[in-house]
């Protein structure tokens, strides 16, 4: 179980649904990415395509909606990992844009800001889920 | 900071999830504060010295007392 803290009481949640609202959320937002990359791709220009490839918002703020409660259902603990986790996150980010923006300078192609934004969530998550698993009691 | 809680809670042959129910945080963090990697808020702290009837200060101790000014 995970336990938030006292002043604003939350239902204590298990572990594993933590990890599934995490996983599925994160499913949703990949599906939506998907959705967005082939509308982009493939259809003609429209507002259709336009539509389709702003999909991946919503599901961007249910990630962080997901990502908030969870912090708070976690503990002082948990939480100030979770803290640690996002500050690793951004400084990897930070770390990818400047590396990334010399070899644009010697010639690599612009980056697109999905990559940055998929590479962020993909370090974040790959660093949650593991406290996640080991906030049992 | 050190602490007295790893020997506090085997007095009362108490385990870390028993523990931890009773402060309402998880096993984690109790194994985290017994180890002194973490060091609890004063919140926690108070909860933990309240649990075990204790004065804080019996419990929780800086590592080097601060110098007098």
């Amino acid at each position: 179980m995970l336990y938030g803290d006292r002043v604003m009481p939350t239902k204590p949640i298990s572990r594993k649904s933590a990890i599934a609202a995490l996983l599925w959320s994160q499913f949703v937002y990949w599906c939506a990415v998907a959705i967005a990359a082939w509308a982009v791709a493939c259809m003609p220009a429209g507002g259709i395509r336009s539509a389709l490839a702003l999909t991946p918002i919503g599901p961007a703020l249910l990630v962080f909606s997901v990502s908030y409660w969870l912090y708070r259902a976690c503990d002082e603990y948990i939480r100030q990992r979770m803290l640690q986790a996002a500050a690793v996150t951004a400084v990897g980010m930070m770390l990818l844009v400047t590396v990334y923006y010399y070899l644009q300078l010697a010639g690599l192609p612009p980056l697109n800001l999905a990559w940055i934004s998929d590479f962020g969530w993909v370090l974040f998550i790959g660093q949650i889920i593991p406290i996640l698993r080991q906030s049992r009691q | 900071m050190k602490n007295r809680l790893r020997e506090l809670r085997a007095q009362r042959d108490w385990t870390q999830a028993e523990l931890a129910t009773r402060l309402h945080v998880s096993r984690q963090t109790v194994n985290a504060i017994e180890t002194g990697r973490y060091e609890p808020s004063l919140s926690l702290a108070f909860t933990i010295a309240r649990l075990f009837k204790q004065p804080i200060e019996t419990i929780f101790q800086p590592d080097k007392a601060p110098q007098d000014a």
